[in-house]
This record gives structure tokens, sequence and C-alpha cells, in this order.
């Protein structure tokens, strides 16, 4: 023990007085053995007595690493290697002096050195064996039971029972140790030449338990603490106990060593993920081994029946890919799981309790994810309120907004993304007027990067009085955010505009075709016109018809009929009653869904969410008619934020997706597509595309009944004529 | 409003370079520049004009390098134009501005500016001309200014004045879609349905000012476009127009209607009816409640001036508006010596601000710009001319006793349209009275056969009130085409809704 003790205080002083102990590192080793290779190279040419001073080398930085009590086993070898050499050098350079006292420290490292008998001099070998014999005794021990380790002076010898190794001659501190069993220790003197065979007899102090598992991995815990898992492949010899215990020896855990096991009653937990726990009793009478009868533990697992909207969601089943919705996950791990459906439109996650043997049938819903980038100051009374304001930002934030999944963005992606840039977030936000071309590149990059689809950040201006902040919406690839004004203390400021992100603006409207305009002449809204083909034209309306009830109720004006027609519901039949001159009428007109296109102007939308939801349709549904005219409204919403080079990317496309008919259709998506491009600047183009919408009779702009493209595109070229 | 950076920088590196001693405006100086600017802004909302223009003076000349200079200039500018009146003053405020800061976020503001003054004044093409020049550069030069949708409104008027309105309605169409936020959006929406209306497009005109009530329900224009689309659909929605008698309206203003001679109603729905009973003209507010008077001794026309004002002509003097009577004389045969104008016929203002006399004792009509004598309009022809208006687009509408017909001339004397006493379909024996409406649509009232009602170009389009009206002597058109037209029989006005 007090020898144990010196060992550890020696090292620790070594350790104090050198600094931290390093091993070498592979390449000073690889660069050592380069150094013993050129050494062997030059040993084994003309001028051997060259290669001592790489030996010497060798010898130098290594033992000066085994003096710090940092010198590896690779490093040992290699020392014992360049003590080899050199010894035989300097033995074929006739000083046997020094040949003996290299080869005297070649044996004090490893006294089971032998040199190669084939390879080597007999007269060198016969030296090295009169050293070795003057310094090495030879130790045997033995132990009941076998399988204890023994130890000289702290460093690790062998497992009894062993056969005679060589030792340095030499007083040492033996100890012997096994699990369960009482250490002992004994002063030993090894002398050159001669074997000393020591036998113990162990004294068991503790039991020790033995356990198999099916299925392997699985943790044990012995009155809550862990004592290690089971591993490994069943030993054939214990094939029979297994099965005998209902465990499929194929699927079994190897034996699992349990060792200091103090007498008496304890608990023993049986714990793997997937697998229903498994508590028992344990009573260890006295200290001896102990078989634990075989655990076969039940899986734990339920079935998750997943499916999104929009549909092809990758999912994640606690950061882990399981594949495509819509898809029935057998097997799946009961408790708390995180799933995630990540889409390009946007992202899903909820925590889900499922319990064992249950299925939970998951509609997942994909939400666009708005990453918060934080807060910015102008000046420094701006940034003393920086943190209330960040906190307060994101607090109400995250409780308010429901539209979509709120993350904070990693600081770290978004340094990285306008680092590249050679940009500082405020760079981008109003009221500076960065190059559009730029912002919309930053919010794709990052929002590629963090995989969301909009970005919301403060502003806090240099205020004399500090009492306002900017917060800005932006959606993904946009140049204009949407902007709110908000008090910095008033948290009902900030709740005001994340309400409107929950608005949503719908792709289509029902419809009837009846183009209704309000005089004072008639008590309600007269019939202008009934679009070609709609249910209106069906129903024989026409010109001149007075329409007095929609929906049960008075009309007076046309957005009393709007109105109706809209609040017409899943049945989409409105009762109209119209006046004409062969006397009132009234129609159960059957309404259709008819594409519409957002309005910028619509009271209380954002146009960045709009965007984010557009955008949500395009990705989701490809190829469908809705994501067509979901391009189509994207095009119209980036046409009024001034977005002109993104409005007509989405036109182009759209154009491409869209048929040609009446309404809302191709040559809608055309004549805008030259709208934005006269405000490019591309004029020529711009004439190309509202020639071909000229050309087409039937489509209109702003709704299914709305001006034609062809009036309004025959104007525009006739203005562009004029002007050239 | 702030210089842009890069031409600020400019600047700052020109100044630089030509003298060291000058330097970009230190912090402190632009704090009191805007501190000045704020001043000024509340001083002249307060009614101290002075102190206030005096303050924006002071930026102008003290701190003409300060990011508020071109903010203080347009401000004058706008104070001249529209509290001064002084439209060659601000015109010249204005023209600072666009020289000296043409980087500034003022600068189109005060290209806008002038053009609106252009326009307001315009009577021919060349000034038209330059009102849109403004309006371009504009849209062209400051592509991202928020004045855009306002110079694009203000181009769609031009081109309706000018009768291009193909052009109009394509401006008025751009504004309406590209800056659907703009807070000039209903006023474009309705400069669309208007230019289409004119257009002779009436179908899709009253669909268009449906879509701006629909779009727009709380602005202004809301009512108006009510208005216009009734007056549209009464010509056009039917198989012929349709003007019925209202049998609910009824007017009860006693005297006053007595020897009436004329009546107008202006663009805020006053109806002011001309009696020679009372020897004034009396006005009506919208729920027909009377109101102001103006004496006159023989009233003679009633008219409305391209600025909304009432123009009130008399034998011997013509009232602009509450004020501004004027007397007017010519020159005589002797140099030097001016002859009074004392048997005026009609009066109206033109869109140039130049006043047309009907002089009947010479039988001529004659220009005067202010109350001074300019020239015959058009030409040296004898005219008997009792009635004058103003059309929309500068036009001067005619009324001629002597040989019963209706003239059209433009500013420069063109003729433009001329109509009667017989033509395709009608004959007319004893016209009375001439008025317009909003789309520039004649209405002649015969004496015995009611009221004539013809398109810009000429065409008839209906006659009505020939049963209802025993005699008529005068007619007005109100805010939603209805017509008004006086019975010298029954000394009762009749509504033709």
């Amino acid at each position: 023990m007090r020898r144990r003790f010196l060992g550890l205080a020696l090292a620790l002083a070594c350790g104090l007085a050198a600094g931290p102990a390093a091993a070498q590192s592979d390449a000073d080793l690889a660069a050592l053995r380069a150094t013993l290779d050129q050494g062997v190279t030059e040993f084994e040419g003309p001028q051997q007595g060259q290669s001592l001073v790489r030996f010497d080398e060798i010898i130098t930085r290594l033992e000066a690493e085994r003096r710090q009590g940092s010198l590896s086993e690779a490093g040992t070898t290699l020392l014992v290697a360049a003590y080899e050499y050199r010894a035989r050098v300097q033995f074929n350079l006739g000083n046997t002096d020094r040949a003996g006292d290299s080869f005297r420290n070649l044996i004090t490292l490893r006294p089971s050195h032998n040199l190669d008998q084939a390879t080597i001099s007999p007269k060198v070998i016969d030296y090295y064996k009169s050293v070795k014999a003057q310094m090495v005794g030879y130790l045997t021990v033995q132990s009941v039971p076998q399988g204890a380790r023994v130890s000289l002076n702290g460093k690790e010898l062998s497992i009894t029972d062993f056969f005679p190794l060589e030792v340095v001659a030499g007083d040492y501190s033996l100890d012997i140790a096994r699990s369960g069993y009482r250490p002992e220790n004994r002063p030993v003197s090894v002398i050159a030449g001669e074997t000393l065979s020591l036998q113990f007899d162990l004294v068991r102090t503790s039991a020790t338990g033995y356990v198999i598992t099916e299925p392997t991995d699985v943790e044990i815990l012995i009155d809550g603490v862990r004592r290690g898992s089971t591993s490994g492949v069943l030993d054939p010899a214990l094939a029979a106990i297994a099965a005998a215990r209902g465990l499929d020896p194929a699927k079994s855990s190897n034996r699992l060593e349990i060792p200091d096991l103090p007498s008496g009653s304890h608990t023993i937990e049986f714990r793997r993920p997937c697998y229903e726990s498994l508590k028992l009793g344990l009573e260890v009478p006295e200290p001896q081994d102990y078989d634990i009868p075989p655990i076969k533990l039940e899986p734990s697992v339920g079935t998750l029946a997943l499916t999104s909207d929009p549909p092809g969601g990758q999912i994640f089943i606690d950061g882990e890919s399981q594949g495509v919705a819509p898809k029935t996950l057998r097997s799946v791990c009961a408790g708390v799981r995180r799933v995630e459906v990540r889409h390009a439109a946007g992202r899903f996650v909820q925590d889900v309790d499922l319990k064992s043997r249950a299925t939970v049938e998951l509609a997942a819903q994909i939400r666009p994810t708005l990453a918060y980038l934080g807060v910015v100051a102008d000046g420094p009374s701006g940034e003393r309120s920086l943190a209330a304001m960040d906190t307060r930002l994101a607090r109400i934030a995250s409780s308010s907004i429901r539209a979509m999944n709120f993350v904070k963005a990693d600081r770290a992606v978004v340094d990285k993304a306008l680092l590249a840039e050679r940009l500082k977030l405020v760079d981008l936000l109003p009221p500076g007027k960065p190059d559009p071309a730029l912002v919309r590149r930053v919010f794709e990059k990052l929002a590629a990067a963090l995989e969301v689809q909009g970005f919301l950040v403060a502003r806090i201006p240099e205020e004399q009085l500090l009492r306002s902040a900017a917060v800005h919406l932006f959606a993904a690839g946009s140049v204009f955010p949407d902007t709110a004004s908000v008090v910095i203390e008033d948290d009902a400021s900030f709740s005001r505009f994340f309400a409107a992100f929950e608005k949503k603006a719908p792709l289509t409207a029902p419809w009837s075709g009846l183009v209704t305009v309000d005089t004072l002449l008639h008590e309600g809204p007269v019939v202008l016109r009934v679009a070609p083909g709609s249910p209106a034209d069906k129903a024989a309306f026409a010109r001149g018809h007075v329409i007095t009830s929609a929906g049960g109720r008075a009309v007076t004006k046309t957005e009393d009929l709007l109105a109706a027609i809209a609040a017409a519901g899943p049945a989409k039949k409105i009762s109209i009653t119209a006046n004409s001159e062969g006397g009132p009428k009234t129609v159960e007109l059957p309404l259709t869904e008819a594409p519409r296109e957002i309005s910028i102007a619509e009271s209380g939308i954002l146009a960045n969410k709009i965007c984010m939801d557009l955008r949500q349709t395009i990705e989701g549904y490809p190829g469908s008619d809705n994501a067509a005219f979901a391009r189509l409204n994207l095009g119209v919403i980036l046409l009024a934020l001034r977005d002109y080079a993104g409005a007509h990317d989405a036109f182009i496309k759209a154009k491409n997706e869209l048929k040609a008919q009446p309404g809302l259709s191709r040559g809608t998506a055309g004549f805008y597509a030259g709208v934005a491009l006269e405000h490019l600047g591309y004029a020529k183009e711009a004439v190309d595309e509202y020639t071909q919408a000229s050309q087409d009779p039937g489509a209109t702009i702003l709704s299914q009944d709305g001006p034609r493209v062809q009036d309004i595109a025959r104007r525009r070229l006739a203005a562009l004529s004029g002007a050239r | 409003m702030k210089w842009s950076r890069q031409v600020l920088g400019a600047a700052v590196g020109l100044v630089v370079a030509a003298s060291p001693l000058r330097a970009q405006v230190p912090p402190r100086a632009d704090d009191q520049a805007r501190r000045l600017l704020e001043d000024g802004r509340t001083d002249i909302a307060n009614g101290r004009a002075r102190q206030g223009l005096d303050a924006l003076q002071t930026i102008v000349t003290g701190f003409p390098n300060s990011p508020h200079a071109d903010d203080a200039l347009l401000d004058m500018g706008r104070y001249a134009e529209e509290v001064e009146k002084n439209l060659t003053k601000a015109r010249e405020v204005y023209d600072q501005i666009a020289k000296r800061y043409p980087q500034s976020d003022s600068a189109p503001g005060a290209y806008l500016q002038m053009g609106l003054i252009a326009f307001k004044t315009a009577a021919n093409q060349a000034a038209m001309d330059d009102a849109l020049a403004n309006f371009q550069r504009v849209i062209r030069l400051y592509p991202e200014s928020r004045f855009v949708p306002h110079a694009l409104v203000a181009s769609a008027a031009v081109f309706r004045r000018g009768g291009r309105y193909d052009s109009a309605i394509d401006a008025a169409r751009r504004a309406v879609l590209d800056y659907p936020r703009s807070e000039l959006a209903p006023d474009a929406q309705f400069e669309l349905a208007l230019s289409l209306a004119m257009a002779g497009d009436t179908l899709n005109a009253i669909e268009e000012f449906q879509r701006g009530r629909s779009l727009y329900p709380a602005s202004p224009s809301a009512l108006r476009a009510l208005n216009a689309a009734t007056a549209l659909y009464r010509l056009y929605g039917n198989e012929r127009p349709l003007f019925l008698k209202d049998p609910a309206f009824s007017l009860q203003a006693g005297e006053v209607l007595k020897d009436v001679r004329s009546m107008a109603i202006s663009p805020e729905g006053v109806t002011w009816i001309a009696s020679n009973k009372t020897k004034s003209a009396v006005s009506f507010d919208l729920g027909l409640k009377i109101g102001a008077s103006l004496p006159a001794e023989d009233p003679q026309t009633l008219s409305i001036s391209p600025g909304g004002e009432v123009v009130f002509a008399s034998k011997l003097a013509v009232r602009t508006g509450a004020s501004g009577v004027m007397a007017f004389a010519v020159p005589s045969e002797k140099p030097g010596v001016l002859e009074p104008v004392d048997r005026i016929g009609a009066a109206t203002i033109m869109v140039s601000g130049d006043m047309l006399v009907s002089d009947l004792k010479r039988k001529r009509v004659l220009r005067f710009k202010g109350d001074t004598f300019a020239a015959v309009f058009p030409d040296r022809s004898e005219r008997e001319v009792v009635k004058l208006v103003t059309t929309p687009r500068g036009e001067a509408v005619m009324l001629r006793k002597d040989d019963k017909s209706i003239e059209v001339w433009d500013d420069s004397g063109r003729l433009v349209l001329k109509l009667g006493p017989r033509g395709p379909g009608f004959e007319w024996k004893k016209p009375v009275d001439v008025t317009i409406d909003a789309f520039s649509n004649l209405y002649v009232a015969d004496e015995d056969q009611g009221v004539f009602v013809f398109s810009a170009k000429g065409e008839l389009m209906t006659t009505f009130g020939a049963s209802d009206v025993r005699k008529s002597r005068a007619i007005a058109i109100d805010l939603a085409g209805a017509a008004l037209v006086y019975d010298d029989r029954t000394e009762t006005i009749v509504r033709f809704r």
C-alpha cells in the first residue's frame, strides 16, 4: 500500500513538475520510426558506427518521455529496439561496457525481451544472455480462485494462474486482486536466475452475479445504480440454460459479471430503450457467485401512422430519418417521441407520447417555419434595451404565432451567411435601401441553410425617448418586409402584428359569374353582365336583373351579394331572388370554386406571410392547378411589392403551368409577365408578352370575371408604341 | 427625406476637393435644420404663416446642404400654391428643388407639383405636353419614388383631357395594378373608370366604378363612383337611355322658382337657381335646404368653372364663387377708351382661367384675362350666345339664339362640333338652355319639345320630358346624371332620374 501510494505520488510529482504529460503523438512516433529505419539502414551498411547517432537520438527523446511517465507502449517498443541496435553497434565496435549498459536498460524496460537468434550474431546473443542472466529472475503466481490480477509495484503483470514470467531482480510490492475477494499485498524479492512461486487463497468478501439477457445491450441497475450493460454473443455452453428460460440463444447476450454485490436484499432492474423495463428483487445471502436467471425483455413499441399535408414530407423520429409520408411506422419505441416531418414547404413538429402496442394516427399539417434573427439597435440607447426587447419579442412571438413554426435561428449559421457577403444584419433592414438582389440572395441562402421559410427581425432606432421599435417579417427570397411599429413596453402592440400572421388568403372562392353594379336607380345591385358558362349564365340571369335577396337575406348593394356568396359554405348553393321584366324569380344557384387574385390591398393581410403560404402550396403540390394559381398569385404579390425580378420569375413559371382558358389563366400570367418586364426595363420582351396576351380572347385579370387581358394588353401595346 | 447616400458622398467629395474649409454638414447643424423644419411646419399649421415660412427659408439659405433643405422648399412651394394661390411663385420654388436637389426625395414631388400646376391651366396641347413631361420625369427618373402613382394618375388625367383615352386608360390601369396600396389607389381606380367612359367603353367603365366601390368603400371616390355608375347606367345600361320623371322630387322654394333664368349644380351637389324674381342666385344643399344667395340685377346664366366654382352671369357683371364680381369693358373705336360690356348674356371660365363673356349688344363672345379684354372668341362672326358652358376637356359650349344651334369650340378657337337646329333624328324649334354631364354628353332643353341628349360626338342618344314639361326654361344635371328641368309654365322643377 505504501509503495502503491508512493508510486502514485511520484507520478503526480512528475506530472506537476513537467506540466501535463502528453503521450507521443502518432506523428512523433512515425518520425522516430523513420529515424530508427535510417539507423537500421546505416547499421546494415558499411559505416555502421554512424547509426549510433540515430539510435542515441531516439533513446534521448524517448527516455525523456519515460522519465515523465508518458512513454506509451508503442514508444516503449521503439525504445527497446533503439537500445538493442545501439547495444549491437557498441558491441560490434568493441565497446562491450557500453553495450552492456544498453542491454541493461533494454532489459529493465522489457525483461522478457529476447534477441532474434536467426539474424543476430551468436556472440551478441550470448553476451545479451549473460547480461540478462544477471538481471532477471522468474515469478509465477497461482490463486484460488484463478483470474486474479497481479501487479508489481502498481504495474500490472498478469492474471493468475500464470507461468513463470521474467522479472527484473529486485524487491517489489506484489498486489493481487479479484472482484468479490479481498485484495492482498505481499513484499517479494526476485533473485536473478531464480524462480519465485507464490500461491494465494483469496478470501471472498462479496457476491458476484452473472446474468444473460435477451436482447443484448440491456442496462443493469442494482438498487438504482448502473452496473453495466450486457453485450456480446451467448457462449454456446449456456444456450440450453437460456432456451430453458424462453430466450432465443441467437439473440441473447453473453454473461455479464456484476461484481461486488453486498449480502442482503437488492433490486435489480433491466432497461433497454424500446423494451419494457423489468424490476426484480435480488437476494444475496452470502458472498459467492450467483447466476441470475436469464432475462427476456419484451419489446415496448407502438405504431405511428403518419400522413402529411402536403404529402411527401420526410419523417424524422427523434432526429432519425424514417422515410416519407404517408407512412405507417411499426415498432416505434414507446415513450415520448419527437415527431418531425420536414418538407420544402415547411415543417411539422410534435412530441407524441406513444404507448406500448398502441397505434397513433398523426396528420402532420406542414406549416412554414419562421426563424427569429434577433434584434439590432441603431445606437447606444437602443443597445441598452436590446436584451429586454429580444426576450420580449421571442416570448410573445412563440406564444402568439400559431400559423407557423417559430424557431430561434442558429446564430453561427446566420453570422456565416452575413460574413460571406460582408454584411451586418442591420444592412438588410429598412429604413436603409439595400440592393434588392442582395437582400433576396442573402435571405434565400439563409432559408436554405436554416431550412426555414421566413424570418422575423427587429430594429430599435436611436431615439431621444426610447419607446418604439420596428419589427420586420421577411419571406425567404423576399426583398421588402412587412413592418410593424411596436411600443417596446406594450405587449399588445406586438400581439396585434402577430395576429395578422394567422390570416389566410384563399386561392379560390365561391363564384357565381354575376357581375353587378350599384346604382341609385335600383333597389338592389343590378346585373351588368353574366360570365359565359358560369352558374349564373346557366341559370339564365341577364343584364338588368335586379338582385333583391341572396342566401335568404335582403341585398341592397353588391357588397351584400358578394358577402352572401362568400358565406355560402360547403354546400355551395345559394338562393338568389331577382326582379326582372318578367317578374321576380328565385333560383337555387349552384356555385363553383373559382380561382382568384389575392390583392395586397385586402384588409389585414401581410404580403410576406401570404408569400410563405403561396410557396407552401407551390412546394407542396407541384404540378397541381392550385400550385399554378398559387404561383400566379405569388407573382401578383411580388409585383405589388415591387420585386419585379421575383414576380417575373413566378409569372413565367405560372404561364407554363396554366392552361389557356377563360378567366385567370395562361394569358393572365403572360400579361403580368409583361408588366414585370417593363419595370425591369426589358421593353421589347414586354411587348412580346403583351402581344401574346392580346391574342388570348378569354383571359382576365383580378378575378375569374374581371377585365379582359386582351383589351388591357392592346392598350398597353398602343401606349408603348406611341412612346417609342 | 434624405439625400441618396451616393449623391451625398459625391457632393461631399466635390466640396472637399473645391474648398478644404467647407465640410459635410455636422450632426448638430443637421439637428438644427430638422428642428427648424418641425417648427416651421408647426407654425404654418397653427396659422403663424410668416414665422413658419421664415423658418423654412432659414433652412434653405442657412443649411442648403442639409437633408431637410429640399423638404423646406417643397413646403414653401405647396404653401405658395395652395394658400397664396401664387402658381408662378410655387413653380419657381419647385424648379429650385429640381435643379438644386435632383437626387433628393423631394425632387420627384417637385416635378409632380410643376406638372399639376401646368395641368391646372393647360388649355392647349403644348401646355398639356408640358404637364405630361413633368409627370413622365417622375415615372422614368424616379421609378422607386412614392410619387410615381400620383404621376400616373395625373398623366391619365392629362391624356383624358387631351382626348387620348387609350393612353389615359393605360396610365390609370398601371397605377391601379402596380400600386394597389398607394393612398392614390382609389383615385387611380376612379380615373380608370372615367377614362373608359370617355373612351366610350361604357359597360367596362361601369364595372370599374363598381370595382372601386368594392375595393375602397370608405374612400371619398366611392360615392363619386356610385353617382358616375348611376349616370352611365341610365345612359347605357338599357337598350336606350332612360330618363323617367321622378314623382318624389319636390323643391319648395317660393319666389325663387319664379322667372328662373338658369340652374347649375356644383361638384359638391349644391344646386344653384338664378331667379329674376328674387334678383339672385340661390343655393340649395344636397338635402334641398336653402343656403347662400348671390344678388344680381337681371340674372342671366349659371355655369360651373373647371375649378368647381359657380359662375353667375348677370347683365352687367359676372360673379365667380362667393366673391369676385367682375365688370368688363372692351376697347372702343376711340383709342384708349373702353366701353363697358353692359348686356352680358352668359359667361363661363375656361381651363386656362380666361373668362368667356357673351356680349349680346355686340353679338360677340369676348375673351378676358382677368378683367382685361384679350380677344373675340372664337372669331369675329356675330353670335347671340345665351348660354356658355365649359366641358371637362376645356372646350366651350355655346347656345346660339340667332341660329338656334349649339357650337363646341376648343380653346384655340377650332370648331369641334356644331349641332342643330336639325340633324339626324331630331329638330328643335326653340332651344333655351344647354348643359353637359360628367362625360361631356350634351343636354339641350327646347322650350316645347323637352330635352335632347347628345353624345360628345354629337350623336342623338335620346329625348325626354316633352310630355312632362310644358315650357322648358333651364336645365341642370346632378351628380348622378339626373336632369332637373325648370318648367316656366308651372314654375316648378321637374326631375328626371
